[in-house]
């Protein structure tokens, strides 16, 4: 971990569980197997999302995270990937949050530190964070401000998720 | 036109970044057949046509690939590449400082 970025670590305490109830109110183990006649999915269409292209529907988002084979949770919480919001590589965008350094675009692979781009230097980008593109075993940091804006989505836009179906 | 001004020719392709080469202050695109390593999310990048047409392939919020129609054009003083979308609004701008066969490079702004 570079230390000018120590001090800006944050800890989400944020914590899944697999669901025990299904959204027709009966026990699950929180893990749904489809079978498929199709070899493989494109993220373009994001067909594993639906039924009727040979996938599976969603659960009620609200209440549920729904995982197919690789969701980043970060920005079910509303947060936007590490470079920013653009949708090419560019210094004039942002993610929203002020405690991650301006970055062009995304890192792949393991990155060296510092890794300069968008004029800032020192410490570079913060490359290391879930919501850039590296390995896995090269990612392992919220901000501050991110986990701020995880929080705020879990008291408003997903504040109802773990609570019981309704009616139940 | 400036005399290192790129032929524009040598542009009809499509660039995907090749981030892994990028340095402090250039982006480094490459053409599609190139062997790019594995990425985690799709490689964003354009496609520059001769009719002037251009497609601009972005991530979105959610990593999912987007593809957006355009128009292209090199400025010949400030070799400044802009990629303007259907209602005319540039969604790509990069200033190109240089182009070879295999590999563009544009200044990091």
């Amino acid at each position: 971990m570079p230390d000018p970025f120590k001090p800006l670590i944050g800890n989400p305490l944020i914590a899944f569980e697999l669901a025990t109830v299904d959204p027709n109110g009966d026990p699950t183990t929180g893990i749904t197997r489809t079978e498929t006649s199709k070899t493989s999915f494109s993220i373009d269409t994001e067909e594993m999302k639906f039924s009727a292209t040979g996938g599976i529907d969603a659960w009620d988002t609200r209440r549920y995270l729904n995982i197919w084979v690789c969701t980043m949770v970060g920005q079910y919480l509303n947060l936007s990937h590490i470079w920013g919001e653009s949708r090419v590589p560019s210094c004039s965008d942002s993610d929203f949050v002020t405690d991650t350094p301006n970055q062009y675009g995304p890192n792949g692979g393991k990155p060296t530190f510092p890794h300069v781009t968008c004029n800032n230097a020192p410490h570079g980008d913060m490359f290391m964070n879930y919501m850039d593109y590296v390995d896995d075993d090269t990612m392992f940091m919220f901000s501050k401000e991110q986990v701020a804006r995880m929080h705020a989505a879990l008291e408003f836009e997903r504040s109802q998720l773990g609570t019981p179906s309704p009616g139940m | 036109m400036n005399d290192d001004t790129p032929d524009p020719a040598r542009l009809h392709k499509r660039w995907l970044h090749s981030y892994e080469e990028d340095t402090e202050t250039e982006a480094v695109y490459r053409p599609e057949s190139y062997a790019f390593p594995p990425s985690r999310g799709p490689r964003p990048g354009f496609e520059l046509r001769p009719d002037g047409s251009c497609i601009l392939f972005g991530i979105a919020p959610t990593d999912a690939p987007t593809t957006e129609p355009g128009r292209w054009n090199l400025n010949g003083d400030t070799r400044v590449l802009t990629c303007t979308d259907s209602t005319r609004r540039p969604v790509m701008s990069a200033r190109v400082t240089s182009v070879g066969e295999d590999r563009l490079t544009v200044k990091k702004e």
